[in-house]
């Protein structure tokens, strides 16, 4: 097991378009890999590859969220997945 | 004969009806014997044919409507998705369920999973996993799409209900309104038609019993009313309605973004007046100077327990980042008396007008005051915040709130936490008193905004809110005016800051006047904002002072009423 933090920075939050590109890339690795937000622990965990599991978190700007993978891949899905974050998904921040 | 509904979107429609029946999933609790194999290779091969379509739309949007494309692939998304995928196939393998009820069960509880979340964007979602949903199913069952993508002739729509992909999806150009039979103000469909321009009415009951293909209606979407059948009169009638509105529509839109000022140049500040910090308000930012006024209530009504120092906090700081270094002026917690919360008992008053309310009740309750304090000090440093009291009656109480504040910044300071150096603060006029007394107050505080709207209520000793009553609440009495005269006047001298956030403000007609009186800012709902900017714009600044001063000499609010129509009337406006 592999897990990192992220704060989440981009405007939207995880949300919409930020939502859909972070599944589409965690949906490339096998490992299973699992979301939570820090800020809110009473939602618990999702999977990462869920679009509802991950729009019903409805992280927003400012909240810290940890990234857990299992698997063959789990290290590499993990840094890819806090890399997209940190990036802000391309967007505004 | 005429049908009633609630109007969504403004506008008339006149021409024939289309009725548009797409499909819909009947699906019955069903279970299947034997081997699951089949099934999984029904289900697997919905889900593809689903997604082709859902793909070839996309492609065909790609040249037409980029924007729409994202609901399409937000609806892949939702296809595509691994937990609902795992549990439709664990029901077909599992528990035997018929592939289509399976589909049924699963989306729908996923759907109500949405529909119940706090966060708005996230429960319109749960239109887009019914859209999903009935796509999947009709295609699971070998039916074609039946959608309103492209019409022969201009027509007037009738439906039970408007799901997101027909509303992406609809011919535009030929789609004169449309009304269905369920849905409310807050619908998806609702969204849509405001944001196309296209008049519409929900919630007619019976409408799809009632009219039938190709009959004609007049659809009138600013009363709420459909009429069938017309009479050639009444046709004639609402044709030249509708090229009046549109006409009205396109000459405010024009007035909307530019810059508020009178005639000959001199600027006057046009603010907006908001309840939350909704998308809508925070793109509506855009075309003001400011935000006048913006409620603090609705972080606490409707909601099952008090909001935190972190939500507020979280409210604030949106706004505040959304208006881009803009005045925002936001209102400490104004309930008690007739606004009351569902988690907080306070006890029944005679006369709750007059009673603990707003910055009485936060001085009887410091903890609730305090957090509320604390969330705006915290989110100040993301903006030009302006914290505004409700119900201050004398300086006793201005002098209180600062004492408090200070208390509060300590705090803050002791646990190192950052806050604004330059936030500034200000009171509500709105209790006579108060206004009254303007020269002593303009020089203890940063800024004030005159309430109109209770202001008006308190000296005229009327219940605004009693519709029996409506004769006595005379908004254009020339007290109102001459206290406000006298309020502009000691924050003028005193070259503090004045607005006005009532009624007053947005009013056409009152607007000439207040800014006649020396008063630079003007905060208002967005949908005056266009007629407040056009009047201004008509008239010098000679002009305005010179209605002000005539103003003062009527005695009644029929005069000053008519005078103000005549002056608007001989601009043309």
């Amino acid at each position: 097991m592999y897990s990192e933090k992220a704060t989440i920075i981009n405007a939207v939050g995880l949300h919409a378009r930020p939502a859909s590109d972070f599944i589409h890339k965690a949906k490339e690795f096998t490992s299973k890999i699992k979301i939570e937000n820090l800020n809110c622990p009473e939602d618990g965990k999702v999977n990462a590859k869920s679009i509802v599991g991950v729009l019903s978190l409805a992280v927003p700007q400012g909240n810290e969220v940890e990234i857990t993978a299992t698997g063959d891949d789990e290290e590499a899905a993990v840094k890819a997945l806090v890399a997209m974050i940190k990036d802000g998904f391309g967007e505004e921040v | 004969m005429k049908l009633k509904g609630t109007n969504v979107s403004d506008g008339i429609a006149l021409g024939e009806v289309y009725i548009f029946t797409p499909f819909k999933a009947d699906v019955k609790e069903a279970y299947f014997e034997g081997s699951e194999a089949q099934y999984i290779v029904a289900y697997e091969r919905a889900k593809s044919d689903a997604l082709n379509e859902l793909i070839s739309i996309q492609d065909k949007m790609r040249k037409t409507d980029p924007e729409k494309v994202k609901i399409f692939v937000a609806h892949t998304d939702l296809l595509d998705d691994e937990d609902m995928d795992e549990e439709i196939i664990d029901l077909i393998t599992d528990e035997k369920y018929l592939p289509d009820f399976a589909i049924e069960t699963i989306f729908n509880q996923y759907k109500k999973m949405l529909a119940k979340s706090k966060n708005a964007l996230i429960r319109e979602r749960a239109a887009d996993m019914e859209d999903v949903k009935n796509r999947l199913l009709r295609n699971y069952y070998g039916i074609e799409e039946h959608n309103i993508s492209s019409l022969s002739a201009p027509v007037v729509l009738a439906c039970h209900d408007l799901l997101p992909s027909d509303t992406a999806t609809m011919d535009r150009k030929n789609i004169l309104g449309f009304m269905t039979e369920v849905g409310g103000p807050t619908s998806h469909s609702a969204i849509i038609a405001k944001s196309y321009g296209i008049p519409a009415i929900l919630g007619v009951c019976d409408l799809l019993s009632t009219v039938k293909n190709g009959q004609r209606v007049i659809l009138d979407a600013l009363k709420g009313e459909i009429i069938l059948d017309p009479t050639q009169k009444q046709s004639v009638e609402y044709a030249f309605k509708r090229t009046e509105f549109q006409k009205e529509r396109a000459d405010l839109l024009k007035y909307l973004d530019i810059e508020g000022k009178t005639k000959d140049g001199v600027h006057v500040d046009i603010g907006m007046n908001i309840g939350s910090a909704s998308i809508e308000n925070l793109k509506n930012l855009s075309h003001v100077d400011y935000v006048g006024l913006f409620r603090s209530e609705f972080l606490y009504m409707g909601k099952a327990s008090m909001p935190s120092e972190e939500t507020q906090f979280e409210e604030y700081k949106k706004v505040l980042m959304s208006s881009k270094g803009h005045i925002v002026t936001l209102r400490s917690l104004d309930i008690g008396g007739d606004k009351t919360l569902s988690y907080w008992k306070l006890p029944k008053e005679d006369n709750p007008f007059l009673g603990c309310r707003a910055i009485r009740l936060c001085f009887e309750n410091q903890e609730i005051f305090k957090t509320q304090l604390r969330a705006a000090l915290r989110a100040s440093v993301y903006g030009t915040l302006y914290l505004m009291f409700p119900m201050i009656e004398s300086l006793d109480d201005i002098r209180r709130v600062k004492a408090i504040i200070a208390e509060v910044k300590a705090d803050l300071d002791a646990q190192g936490i950052a806050y604004s150096d330059t936030m500034k603060t200000g009171v509500m006029i709105e209790i006579p008193s108060i206004a009254m007394i303007a020269d002593q107050v303009a020089k203890e505080v940063d800024f004030a905004s005159i309430g109109t709207n209770d202001l008006c209520q308190y000296l005229l000793a009327c219940d605004r809110m009693n519709q029996k009553l409506a004769p006595y609440y005379q908004q254009y009495h020339p007290a109102v005016f001459r206290l406000i005269d006298m309020v502009a006047k000691a924050f003028n001298a005193e070259g503090k800051s004045l607005s006005v956030c009532g009624e007053l403000g947005g009013d056409p007609r009152a607007s000439l006047v207040l800014a006649g009186m020396g008063i630079k800012k003007l905060s208002m709902n967005i949908s005056s904002v266009p007629r407040v900017k056009k009047g201004l714009s008509f008239f010098t600044m000679d002009e305005l002072k010179t209605i002000a001063t005539e103003v003062q000499t009527l005695g009644t609010h029929q005069e000053i009423g008519e005078y103000l129509s005549k002056q608007l009337a001989a601009k043309g406006i």
